[in-house]
């Protein structure tokens, strides 16, 4: 909102306290980084804690220019319209979920059906498409990053039934081929 | 060697005769390129069966022309889905993106193509012509030059991927601090590692780009349902032909841009250990330094789209000139190369040149000629590319995340670097919704590790005394033009704001 008195237009105070939340993790990891290399020998220490107290240095910055900032008026603390309205929180707090599921769940399912797994309950749930749709999406996909992924490029992603049930035709293709 | 006329129609004919292995090699480069993880030295690695098993000068040109087409590739995510494939192509989220998000996605991706291409196109020209001088590039620039280069990049990052320098600052010193994790290039003592084996050799860049950039961006994409703004999907709707075409007319009527900035990459390819990134940095400052509308930069301009993609374009010629010429390959794909060439008895060096000057120059003939396929083949592909940007973003998230988290575990093969690629992307979304920009983040990692080795090699040298930054002209002038790039953009906008008072004078 603009501040009218004096016949001059004051611009509205700027948002801060959630870009405290960067600062805060960057302080917390230096500390942890200078403490972790306190006992080494002055080589194995020097560009970390130089980059350390330059970090140090700017956060200090950062807090002077806040602490200037809020009693000039010029910003305010709020967390109002950072983050997303509600449907938003429950897309993304799924989304975290698969992503944490897969990476616990792919070393027994293996590459392809981790992928459509992770898909299709994606699919269902955030894109809220019907379940045939679905499975089709994430059954093309799952296979399109198999044959590219797997069978051409010859990752090592981790292997499941899918993966050890293909393994003697996609060797023999190889061989075949002249890729073996 | 001399280089004629004749003997360079001889070499681009040989080139062209390999065309179906260019087009097999451009394609899958331009897939791995546009997939965050599948760098072209992953791609070269795994392909390694092929590459060792025919001729060498096809497997040359089969991986040069994989190469130069990971380069363009790369661009192609950063347009679209504001997701770089490589390092290199950070610098184009800046603009590229938001030329998507208001429907100019086509425009956007023919702009990064077009550059990439001339670019790439006028450096490996200049490279066949300049090899051995700039070569000598590499001989001017020791441990303690490289320290002032690196910082020279984190600041100029800093100061242009965020609208506020002091977080930009913070951004790219915390990506430092991170770059700093692992075993001390001495004694091996692990330094911030929380205890994980797995970090010992260091934080792996591929999990912190897909962090920082896929993921986090997908959690930004779900709060809305569709990438574009309301007039940019209409656009989008309506967009033909006509927009690629645009694309063309503005990037060539921009030549002299594309030129400028590629030289820019060419020069800082030729450095050992620079890259891509920082040359497309570099490229995007210049850039904006220089243009009468610097304050549309970061908004969608189509001259910051061009310049860090001609520059990336102009590192692919660049990084294979010392690998050449003193068998000091410039990049991690060079590297590979380097094995590659070795294992099929070429011996490189400056003997290579009259030895087997088919294969020195011949590598640039190749690039030629795969920009030139290139062009033809990925042009029109670029109205179908840009439909991306009208699924839903509900569809586009998952599917995103899915693959890069699968790119996070290949180069290493742990699952512990797809956690590390979560934790990282929780980063990039606080980042990215508090106003610090996660290029300067991942710009900091990148160079953090070869910032270390420099200035431990530096001190090592000198006996630990730090006077020694100081002790060479080119560290000097290197040190005089990051303070000037430090205060130009403060005289810069003083000047164009006593410019705009005295025509605003002049108007009343």
């Amino acid at each position: 909102m603009a501040d009218q008195r004096h016949g001059t237009e004051r611009p509205a105070p700027e948002q801060t306290g959630p870009d405290w939340i960067i600062p805060a993790i960057a302080a917390a990891f230096a500390v942890y980084y200078v403490i972790s290399i306190s006992a080494l020998r002055w080589e194995a220490m020097i560009s970390g804690l130089f980059v350390a107290i330059v970090l140090g240095v700017l956060l200090a910055l950062f807090g002077l220019r806040t602490v200037l900032r809020l009693r000039d008026g010029r910003a305010r603390v709020s967390f109002e319209g950072t983050f997303t309205g509600r449907d938003g929180l429950v897309r993304q707090a799924l989304l975290l979920v698969y992503i944490v599921a897969f990476i616990n769940m792919v070393s027994v399912l293996g590459f392809t059906l981790g992928v459509f797994s992770f898909l299709f309950a994606s699919l269902l749930t955030i894109a809220r498409l019907p379940w045939t749709r679905a499975a089709l999406i994430s059954g093309i996909a799952a296979l399109t990053g198999y044959v590219l992924f797997i069978v051409a490029l010859r990752t090592q992603f981790p292997s499941g039934p899918f993966e050890t049930l293909l393994k003697p035709a996609v060797d023999a293709f190889r061989v075949a081929v002249g890729l073996a | 060697m001399e280089i004629t006329l004749p003997f360079l129609g001889d070499l681009v004919a040989t080139a062209f005769s390999y065309w179906w292995l260019i087009l097999i090699a451009t394609t899958i480069g331009i897939t791995i390129g546009a997939i965050p993880g599948f760098g072209a030295q992953n791609t070269i690695i795994m392909l390694l069966p092929f590459t060792l098993a025919v001729e060498i000068d096809m497997a040359l040109t089969f991986m040069v022309a994989l190469y130069v087409a990971s380069h363009m590739g790369s661009g192609i995510p950063a347009v679209l889905l504001n997701i770089p494939g490589t390092g290199g192509a950070a610098a184009t989220t800046i603009d590229g993106y938001p030329m998507a998000k208001k429907g100019k996605a086509q425009q956007a991706l023919v702009l990064t193509f077009v550059a990439s291409t001339v670019g790439g196109t006028i450096t490996a020209t200049l490279a066949l012509f300049l090899l051995p001088y700039l070569s000598r590039v590499a001989y001017y620039l020791h441990s303690v030059e490289m320290v002032v280069i690196m910082l020279f990049g984190i600041i100029l990052i800093a100061l242009i991927a965020a609208k506020d320098t002091l977080k930009g600052l913070i951004a790219g010193f915390f990506g430092l601090l991170i770059g700093a994790i692992g075993t001390d290039h001495i004694y091996s003592t692990p330094r911030g590692t929380f205890g994980f084996l797995e970090l010992y050799d260091g934080m792996p860049l591929i999990p912190a780009l897909i962090g920082l950039f896929a993921i986090s961006e997908a959690l930004v994409m779900l709060e809305k349902t569709s990438v574009l703004s309301e007039g940019g999907r209409a656009r989008m709707l309506n967009s033909g032909w006509s927009e690629s075409l645009e694309g063309i007319r503005m990037a060539l009527a921009r030549w002299w841009h594309i030129v400028w900035t590629s030289i820019i990459g060419l020069v800082i390819g030729a450095v050992p250990g620079a890259g891509a990134s920082i040359a497309a940095f570099v490229a995007y400052q210049q850039s904006r330094l220089f243009s009468k509308t610097p304050e549309a930069y970061g908004t969608g301009h189509p001259e910051a789209v061009m310049a860090p993609e001609a520059a990336n374009n102009g590192v692919g010629s660049g990084s294979l000139i010392p690998l050449l010429v003193i068998g000091v390959p410039g990049g991690s794909t060079a590297a590979v190369m380097l094995v590659v060439l070795t294992y099929h008895g070429v011996q490189l060096g400056p003997q290579l040149f009259t030895t087997r000057p088919e294969l020195a120059y011949g590598v640039f003939a190749t690039m030629l000629v795969s920009y030139l396929l290139m062009l033809f083949t990925i042009l029109p592909l670029t109205r179908y590319l840009s439909r991306i940007v009208l699924i839903s973003t509900t569809v586009l998230a998952p599917v995103i995340v899915v693959f890069t988290l699968v790119g996070a575990f290949a180069p290493r093969a742990y699952v512990f670097d797809m956690g590390l690629a979560l934790v990282m992307g929780i980063i990039g979304f606080v980042a990215r919704k508090t106003g610090y920009h996660v290029v300067a983040i991942l710009i900091g990692i990148i160079l953090g590790p070869i910032l270390e080795a420099n200035f431990m090699r530096a001190m090592r040298i000198s006996g630990n005394d730090a006077t020694v930054f100081f002790s060479s002209p080119v560290a000097i002038g290197l040190w005089a033009m990051l303070a000037f790039s430090l205060v130009a953009p403060f005289i810069m906008s003083r000047l164009r704001r006593g410019n705009g008072q005295d025509e605003e004078g002049r108007q009343a």
